[in-house]
């Protein structure tokens, strides 16, 4: 068995996994999964850098030209496979106490 | 009170509303710089590497956030994000605690969706086959418990190049499939 990143899950990191588990495909800017997770950034930034030093997540930047849109780019992130991995092992283990099944 | 008391505190009250209210704007000209100002202030507490990549998000995160109230907030909160990281930094360091995974897994199973079927139509089934028989041979090498794996989605494209073969295709794909949550349910720790 692979090992998985040693990584603290608490119940906010549960719900910002929950989130990208919706569409593994999707990539999320800061303030879109500070206000979607309803996690506060405080909170928020701590745990996206060590998700992605761990691993479970990659980051990119937007790809704009800051001086045409007149804003600053954005860094969105996106769950890797030892995320999902992660993230279902974590999530099952909430789910099947629940009664929910684990593998969707 | 006589007249000219009255006008006196009729120019104070008018006048000092004029001078609050030209003071609000004021500030809130200066608003901007002193953002960057507080940012540059939170960064510079952070490990070096990461100063620039979160004074840009944090930047742009600020900008998503609607409202002066807010964004001054949303400043202290990431005051407290600085904070944190800057603690978890200095304590790996002291600690030799690695953030990084021992091994890395081998693969990510987020490239499977990537999977495509190039071919022309109506192509031989039998190269289909050696195709899915590599990937099966390739998933069942992986040694996890859990596998997310988009079926339909690669299904779908499959039986866009080799519609003729449909349902070989999905066959062959259940068969893959299977295999996974078979090696899944293998893999999971007894109850």
């Amino acid at each position: 068995m692979s090992e998985t990143p040693e990584i603290r899950i608490s119940t906010q990191a549960l719900k910002v996994l929950r989130l990208f588990l919706e569409n593994v495909r999707s990539e999320h800017s800061g303030a879109e999964i500070a206000r979607e997770a309803k996690v506060g950034p405080g909170t928020l930034y701590p745990m996206l850098s060590r998700f992605e030093k761990a691993g479970l997540f990659e980051a990119r930047w937007e790809e704009v030209d800051p001086s045409e849109v007149g804003r600053p780019r954005r860094r969105l992130y996106k769950i890797t496979g030892a995320g999902i991995r992660c993230a279902q092992t974590a999530l099952s283990e909430v789910q099947v106490s629940r009664g929910v099944p684990s593998w969707t | 009170m006589d007249i000219v008391g009255i006008l006196t505190a009729v120019v104070i009250f008018f006048g000092g509303g004029l001078l609050v209210n030209a003071l609000f704007n004021e500030l809130l000209e200066w608003q901007p710089r002193f953002r960057n100002w507080c940012l540059r202030i939170i960064v510079r507490r952070l490990p070096e590497a990461e100063q620039a990549t979160r004074m840009e998000e944090w930047a742009a995160h600020l900008n998503d956030c609607p409202g002066t109230f807010s964004k001054l907030l949303l400043l202290l909160s990431f005051w407290w994000a600085g904070h944190s990281i800057a603690r978890e930094a200095e304590t790996n360091k002291t600690t030799g605690v690695e953030q990084q995974p021992k091994s890395a897994p081998a693969i990510e199973v987020h490239r499977f969706y990537d999977i495509d079927f190039i071919g022309p139509e109506n192509a031989d089934g039998s190269e289909l086959s050696q195709v899915l028989e590599r990937l099966r041979n390739k998933l069942a090498q992986l040694d996890v418990a859990r596998v997310w794996i988009d079926t339909a989605d690669a299904l779908d494209k499959a039986t866009k190049v080799q519609r003729a073969q449909e349902e070989r295709v999905r066959e062959l794909f259940e068969d893959v499939r299977s295999a996974v949550l078979k090696k899944g349910k293998q893999d999971d720790p007894p109850e």
